[in-house]
């Protein structure tokens, strides 16, 4: 049987070799249905949170009043925000 | 009370769904005709901050790949939080008949990922000096990485029921999507696969079908 290259890494729980954290997140953050009208939240260039605006659960201003109370260094005009891609 | 939507799925096989989700909520079922949405009770309040959003998506991956293991899932991008369970049944009503087809066509599929990465510590070729050799360049680079691409479907043989890739900016991305019952052929196909020089190949998997919830 072939040996595999260094260079190639098999990461699967069907080989009992765990995916990394970073696996994890990238596709729970990234990959799935988006709901029309989601807004990304971006702390530090990182998309951390998904609001649905069309169901309205949480204003903008909310969500920022509730994250800037929570991370002090946070910049006075609250994280940077986007149109989620679909 | 807001709901964290974690998935869809087929009522039919039945499932044994995990009993809790993120941060210890109850998973909930709710039920339109033949699907069904996953989701639990939710405070976004339990967000934030870098650690709950870290274990909160673990214990996001941990359902879908609990549900994954049984069924095929059409999964929400966390967190997708609505006002409550009406809002939800309202969403998945009105988009019943898409997620139908698209399940029914993922039916036994789920998705193996390859990421190739280049390693080459070579610096930067100097830049364009025109339009036409720019462009000339992005061709060569285009015909580089449909050849890899192309080297790694070949690799997988039958095993890939479909296939898609996208650039990033860290490399390639390919998707291949993959009959339940074959991914462990998968994973053996792709250790016999050679990497290209000064690159790196990642695969992971198996994960839901997110790459190809749209036909193509």
């Amino acid at each position: 049987m072939p040996q595999p290259s260094e260079d190639l890494v098999i990461a699967s729980a069907d080989l009992d070799r765990e995916m990394t954290l970073l696996d994890i997140l990238d596709h729970v953050l990234n990959a799935g249905v988006v709901i029309r009208g989601s807004l990304v939240i971006s702390l530090a260039g990182v998309d951390l949170v998904f609001l649905g605006l069309d169901v309205v659960l949480t204003s903008v201003e909310t969500a920022f009043r509730h994250m800037r109370s929570q991370i002090p260094n946070l910049s006075p005009s609250g994280p940077s925000s986007k149109r989620s891609p679909e | 009370m807001a709901v964290l939507a974690y998935c869809i799925t087929e009522t039919q096989p039945e499932i044994t769904a995990p009993t809790t989700g993120v941060r210890g909520t109850a998973i909930e079922t709710i039920r339109v005709q033949d699907l069904q949405c996953l989701a639990s009770q939710f405070d976004p309040q339990d967000l934030v901050g870098k650690a709950p959003i870290q274990e909160s998506a673990l214990d996001f991956n941990r359902v879908l790949q609990g549900v994954l293991q049984q069924i095929a899932i059409i999964p929400f991008r966390f967190p997708t939080i609505l006002t409550d369970e009406t809002a939800l049944s309202q969403f998945l009503t009105e988009h019943q008949a898409e997620y139908r087809q698209t399940l029914h066509r993922l039916r036994n599929c789920v998705q193996m990922e390859i990421q190739l990465k280049q390693t080459s510590t070579q610096p930067p070729a100097t830049s364009p000096k025109s339009g036409a050799e720019y462009l000339r360049s992005r061709q060569v680079q285009h015909q580089y990485i449909d050849s890899i691409v192309t080297h790694f479907r070949e690799s997988t043989g039958t095993l890939a029921k479909e296939w898609r890739h996208r650039e990033t900016s860290t490399g390639i991305r390919c998707f291949a999507l993959v009959d339940r019952s074959d991914v462990q052929a998968f994973l053996r196909q792709m250790k016999s696969v050679s990497v290209p020089i000064e690159s790196e190949a990642r695969v992971t998997g198996p994960w839901p079908a997110s790459e190809f919830l749209k036909e193509q």
